[in-house]
């Protein structure tokens, strides 16, 4: 082995050793330097999700306070699941209030009205673009 | 007048003796750091033979050498000129162009790769 050759050494030897160990362990921070130079902001080539299509991070589940509905938790990690944009995450979350477990009676009613109201409004809005 | 004229003789080969031994030692831990880090890429595939070292701080060698199907023997010398702000290849001493972003990125990668192993295994020091 190599290392084993190292171990009988001068003077001379060693500053040979101590040298190219040096740069060894040097270089790779010269690379690194020149990349940083080049890309400050890192790797361009690695896609980030916009900041406009990042949502609030949340772990815990969020709780509808009119209803009491839960809307899931969606969001993990700043990420939306399944990469999806926020369209697909507002759809989601629509998605998860309609599929809430049954509430108590009053309230039950209360959001059916709402939800009867909420699409007599877009009916209406849809007849009057027509 | 012989004599010292033989003693100034021994003296001076014995001066490029030692020279030459130093150059051979160096030359040597270059050879041993270059197989090490012609690994660092992963398994070099038959019938290649994969060189990778820095010469010094700012020059980075990656030699590659191959015979294909037909028998040709192929070889690929790319060295990586490190500057402040930039890294410039030459392959087979053609002329020098900009590395890519993600070259750029998987040299640098690469580069800590060697480090970690070249210490461990050609220096027998702990990273």
């Amino acid at each position: 082995m190599f290392t084993e050759a190292l171990e009988s050494t001068s003077i001379g030897d060693n500053r040979v050793h101590e040298a190219s160990l040096r740069r060894v362990e040097d270089a790779p921070d010269v690379l690194a330097g020149a990349v940083d130079a080049m890309y400050p902001n890192g790797d361009p080539s690695i896609q980030k999700i916009p900041a406009a299509m990042t949502p609030e991070v949340t772990t815990q589940p969020q709780i509808d306070r009119r209803s009491g509905a839960k809307l899931v938790d969606i969001v993990q990690q700043g990420e939306v699941q399944q990469g999806k944009g926020i369209t697909d995450a507002q759809t989601a979350v629509e998605q998860a209030y309609l599929e809430a477990p049954p509430l108590a009676d009053g309230k039950a009613v209360e959001l059916k009205e709402l939800r009867s109201k909420r699409q007599a409004e877009r009916d209406k809005r849809d007849q009057e673009a027509a | 007048m012989i004599k010292k004229l033989l003693n100034d003789a021994f003296l001076q080969m014995s001066g490029n003796r030692e020279e030459d031994r130093i150059d051979s030692l160096r030359l040597g831990l270059l050879r041993h750091e270059a197989q090490v880090g012609g690994r660092v890429f992963g398994e070099v595939p038959k019938g290649h033979k994969r060189d990778f070292f820095c010469l010094d701080t700012h020059t980075w060698i990656w030699h590659e050498e191959w015979f294909d199907n037909s028998g040709e023997r192929h070889v690929v010398s790319t060295r990586y000129d490190v500057r402040p702000d930039s890294i410039l290849k030459s392959q087979n001493g053609g002329h020098y162009q900009q590395v890519t972003v993600q070259e750029a990125f998987r040299l640098r990668d690469a580069s800590k790769l060697y480090r970690d192993r070249v210490k461990r295994e050609v220096y027998n020091v702990a990273s």
